[in-house]
């Protein structure tokens, strides 16, 4: 499966001490090598992408001190 | 707090298994709306309210079938593999009875071979409370 929004997750990568420094728990908007800005929650971090670029590939990534692994345990039924 | 109530034949076996409709986020619906874009109908799916889950996981088909645009990139680990990226897309989510929510995340993640199209996580969970009565063979979710 190819992940997409490669090159703004490096820059988010790139960029994490000063991100962090915004504050943790915040959400960063980054479209190509721009991060554009740092918002509180995750839907007006969305609603200014929207509103700025469209309904294009954007990235919003929550800011943390180490990035969040998703578990999943559970392997469903079939 | 606005909640619906489900009984199972065998909660035990099935799970927690309900239909759910995913669709566009509110604010890509309203952007569509200002654009005047054919918004897509929300697809309805089965899904399994899974507290072994941290986040919410959606099969690819039902990603290709709203034609979501992906926000965000997230590493998962499952029982089955190793730590690995995948593409995060912002959904709109409704259970039965109108209950749901406008804004959430879902990840992409091939449940392969599985009746289930979506797994709901401690995520959404994280917004309501889950009661789980194995002896009458009900859950109910209220937000």
């Amino acid at each position: 499966m190819p992940v997409a929004l490669e090159r703004e997750y490096k820059v988010f990568k790139e960029h994490h001490s000063e991100l962090l420094a915004k504050g943790e728990g915040k959400f960063a908007l980054i479209k190509g090598d721009i991060i554009v800005d740092v918002f509180t929650s995750y839907e007006d971090a969305l609603k200014e992408g929207l509103k700025r670029f469209g309904d294009v590939p954007f990235l919003i990534h929550e800011i943390q001190r180490e990035e969040d692994v998703n578990f999943f345990y559970t392997h469903p039924i079939r | 707090m606005p909640s619906f109530t489900t009984q199972l034949p065998d909660l035990r076996r099935s799970g927690p298994v309900c239909r759910v409709r995913i669709g566009l986020s509110e604010p890509t619906t309203n952007l569509f709306r200002q654009q005047g874009k054919a918004i897509p109908a929300p697809v309805e799916i089965t899904a399994l309210i899974d507290t072994g889950a941290s986040g919410t996981a959606v099969k690819p088909e039902v990603i290709q079938q709203l034609h979501l645009t992906p926000r965000d990139v997230t590493t998962i680990c499952t029982p089955s593999s190793a730590a690995h990226p995948c593409n995060v897309y912002d959904v709109s989510l409704v259970f039965a009875n109108g209950v749901g929510l406008p804004v959430i995340t879902v990840i992409e993640v091939p449940l392969e071979g599985q009746v289930i199209q979506r797994l709901i996580g401690r995520d959404v969970l994280a917004h309501g409370i889950l009661i789980y009565s194995g002896y009458t063979n009900t859950f109910s979710l209220s937000f």
